[in-house]
């Protein structure tokens, strides 16, 4: 079973890699859940029983989901992008939630997906949350007018890939992503300029 | 955004964000060729460029960064092997509430996983006793009623009906209590309640039919002698409710009161209720009988809650002298990748000493076990004097595995490079050579490390002398590996954590031997030389990715004072074929002390540093 799930993910890559974009969508929801079931089952554990970053976490759900023996570099880092836009996706998520609640949403009917999406120990502060549902709704825009400068910042940011890796997953040179990256950062500063960050 | 090719826009903001500030807006003018719309765009977005880096750096480091941490889970910010005294932990100071603890000694943890295994019993009890009883009374009495050829009343389907149901469904609820999955403290409270609600409701039903039947007329005499004996027999399946569960259940003695309560005022209601409904008893024998159910009820609520209470009482006194074995538990002094260290002191000897707790999911397999002493056996083996020693080690009921060494007040070398910046070549010299001394009797032993880093290595005062270097966690790396095998991934993330110490052929997964503790020495003493780890890069898969491919920056790149020859031996230490880098531990040493630097001699750079041995 868990053979048959390794080999759809290293095909999908494989499609991705080849430019189908289509084998995103399809990914997208699997290392979705794969990294919240991770993390989930991480945070349930003893406390201090583990020590997981966030990358770890990705190449945790990367050894489970794609096939060791057929894997090859290239997987991994469009792997990366994926686990970047699926961690994009939960963290704002959370973050939504968060401002939800805080703003007396409470009350409000909250549907069981959303419960489940917001573990009680998972503590953003409601600045941490104000920050990135504003990011999210920074990058959507930008998502809209410029899909290829967001799916970079997603990378950079989400899953803290290099410039180098950013460039083998999006198939773009360094220098390309280089220049996008710097015009996709002024951009979203731009949009995002109302929202005034805590003191350094 | 405007409509601009973003590559060439990327590429003119590019160039005008690398000139001085006061060039930029020349620069605009003349890219933007006229085009008013281009150039105010181009100028808006080199405004923002300077402030819109510093910016995102911060929210990397301030907003994402930490959501990710805390979506992940990820306490190692807090959790290094900090056995350090002085080091500023807050939570240290005051009094750990018991969910902060361990699972040994978590209040929680351990309840629910009392909790858990008392119900399985409970349902295997009861699955056996109602088993049997059913089946005695399907035998004794519908069978023989069916070959008569006699009519079988309704009430006694519906009777066996719900009692199929009830073991079909006590049945399955021990197969989820056996499961490996987790159950939060939670989850299994509501399992208790469902579990004894489902058991009363069917005795209640049992009352009801019984008395809607007559029956209860049939067996005795209407008097009060009849009637006590009557409230004896009624009783007996509730009294023993009542009294597993106060024993049973981990409980404080309020909530054990709460449900006894609710458990013994059942049968009487209920009682009273048929009686009204139904008709049968006049006043002063429906009185007597009450009364003695009452009593009986009594008797098993008083039984239940002081039982409770004291096991309560004892649990806790257990829990909160935090004791394990010979070893009383004072102070905990950091939490790790594979468990809490606490100071500790050994009952008798009163010696201080540190004690690992290493929790396993699987609570006390034998396999487990044995795989622990068997590694265990052979790190306590182990005398090299700059090796932790290991004095003893044990286990707990609920799959807490700990072992006892020696307590060393001082820093470990993550956290004395931290603090200090690097080290003169002369005390890296000093520190490799006692580690390799470590590493070889190991070697020749036939134990491989597999996590030496600066986070595994103290350096402490022993006896009046200073810059003692102390290899930690032994061995018991390996242990963990194996038994975490059911899942490999996992156990190898845990293992990996951060790979900045790792070597090539434990991130691809080959075969690993002592060269591999060869290279992971090297890259502390790269480490301890130019304060970072040979590859620094931003995620854990880069840093492998570097350590298998990328060519290491010399040291004398980022610090000039670096000696050639401890220089060569570093990078020797970090050729990525095993072949390429030194043999064995031995040579290892040697090539450190044909270093220039050595004479020099450490204890003096040490003293004046002054950073060790000191205690909080």
């Amino acid at each position: 079973m868990a053979e048959s799930a390794q080999t759809t993910v290293t095909s999908l890559l494989r499609q991705m890699q080849a430019g189908n974009r289509e084998a995103l969508g399809e990914l997208f929801p699997l290392v979705y859940d794969e990294l919240r079931a991770l993390a989930h089952r991480h945070r349930q554990r003893w406390r201090a029983d583990f020590t997981l970053n966030t990358t770890a976490l990705v190449h945790e759900a990367y050894l489970k989901l794609v096939e060791q023996k057929r894997s090859e570099a290239a997987n991994r880092t469009h792997f990366l992008c994926v686990a970047s836009k699926a961690m994009r996706h939960i963290l704002c998520n959370y973050a939504r939630d968060r401002l939800r609640k805080k703003r007396g949403g409470d009350l409000a009917r909250v549907s069981l997906t959303d419960i489940e999406a917001l573990p009680a120990d998972v503590v953003f502060s409601p600045e941490q949350a104000e920050v990135l549902v504003a990011l999210d709704a920074a990058l959507r825009r930008l998502e809209t007018d410029q899909k290829e400068l967001s799916d970079i910042v997603e990378c950079r940011f989400f899953g803290s890939m290099s410039i180098e890796d950013t460039a083998a997953a999006l198939g773009l040179s360094p220098a390309t992503v280089k220049r996008r990256w710097l015009l996709a950062r002024a951009c979203l500063y731009q949009a995002m300029q109302v929202h005034t960050l805590p003191k350094a | 955004m405007p409509s601009h090719d973003p590559d060439a826009l990327g590429a003119l903001l590019e160039q005008a964000a690398a000139l001085p500030p006061d060039e930029r807006a020349a620069y605009v003018d003349k890219a933007s060729n006229g085009d008013d719309d281009l150039r105010e765009t181009l100028t808006s977005l080199v405004l923002a460029h300077d402030a819109a880096a510093e910016y995102f750096e911060r929210i990397t480091e301030q907003i994402i960064g930490p959501a990710l941490a805390a979506f992940a889970a990820d306490n190692a910010a807090e959790a290094s092997h900090g056995r350090l005294e002085n080091t500023v932990r807050p939570d240290l100071g005051r009094r750990l509430a018991p969910h902060e603890i361990g699972p040994f000694i978590d209040h929680g943890g351990a309840t629910a996983q009392l909790l858990r295994r008392r119900l399985l019993t409970l349902a295997v009890v009861f699955v056996a006793i109602a088993g049997l009883g059913t089946t005695l009374f399907l035998w004794s009495q519908v069978l023989p009623a069916l070959r008569d050829g006699m009519p079988v009343r309704p009430a006694v389907w519906i009777g066996l009906t719900l009692y199929a149901l009830l073991l079909t469904g006590t049945v399955v609820f021990a197969f989820v209590l056996r499961s490996p999955r987790p159950l939060s403290l939670q989850t299994l409270r509501t399992l208790e309640v469902v579990g004894f609600s489902s058991v009363t409701a069917c005795e209640i039903w049992r009352i009801v039919v019984t008395w809607r039947a007559g029956v209860v007329f049939r067996y005795v005499t209407a008097d009060t002698l009849g009637m006590m004996l009557l409230s004896a027999r009624q009783c007996l399946t509730w009294f023993t409710l009542i009294v597993a569960y106060g024993v049973f259940i981990p409980n404080t003695w309020r909530r054990c009161a709460l449900v006894v309560g609710l458990l013994a005022a059942t049968p009487i209601v209920t009682a009273a209720i048929c009686n009204a409904v139904f008709g049968g008893l006049d006043g002063k024998l429906l009185s007597t009988y009450l009364f003695n159910i009452a009593m009986w009820m009594m008797y098993a609520g008083a039984l239940a809650i002081y039982g409770s209470h004291r096991i309560d009482v004892h649990r806790n006194e257990a829990l909160e002298a935090r004791e394990l074995g010979q070893y009383r538990l004072k102070r905990l002094l950091g939490a790790g990748g594979m468990g809490e260290v606490y100071l500790a002191e050994h009952l008798l000897l009163r010696r201080q000493c540190a004690i690992k707790l290493i929790r396993t999911d699987r609570a006390g397999k034998p396999e487990d076990l044995f795989r622990f002493e068997r590694e265990v056996h052979a790190t306590a083996a182990l005398t090299h004097p700059n090796t932790v020693h290991v004095y003893d080690y044990g286990h707990t009921d609920d799959g807490t595995f700990y072992y006892v060494m020696e307590y060393l007040p001082g820093l470990t070398l993550e956290e004395l490079v931290r603090e200090q910046g690097p080290l003169p070549a002369s005390r890296v010299i000093y520190l490799l050579r006692q580690i390799c001394g470590a590493l070889s009797e190991a070697h020749a032993a036939g134990l491989i490390h597999r996590d030496v880093k600066p986070g595994n290595i103290m350096v402490c005062e022993r006896g009046g002398v200073h810059d003692v270097a102390k290899l930690l966690d032994f061995g018991i790396v390996q242990w963990r590996a194996i038994a975490d095998e059911e899942t490999p991934a996992t156990a190898r993330v845990a293992i990996a954590g951060t790979p900045s110490f790792m070597s090539p052929e434990q991130i691809t997964g080959a075969e690993v031997d002592e060269r591999s503790d060869i290279y992971s020495l090297g890259s502390v003493g790269y480490f301890l030389l130019t304060g970072m780890p040979p590859f620094l890069r931003a995620g854990a898969a880069e840093t492998a990715a570097a350590h298998l491919r990328a060519s290491v920056i010399a040291p004398d790149q980022i610090r000039s004072d670096v000696p050639a020859d401890l220089q060569s031996v570093i990078l020797r230490c970090l050729k990525k074929t095993p072949n390429l880098r030194y043999h064995s531990t031995a040579a290892l040493e040697a090539a450190l002390a044909l270093c220039k630097h050595e004479a020099d001699g450490s204890n003096v750079n040490a003293d004046d540093s002054g950073a060790f041995g000191l205690h909080g």
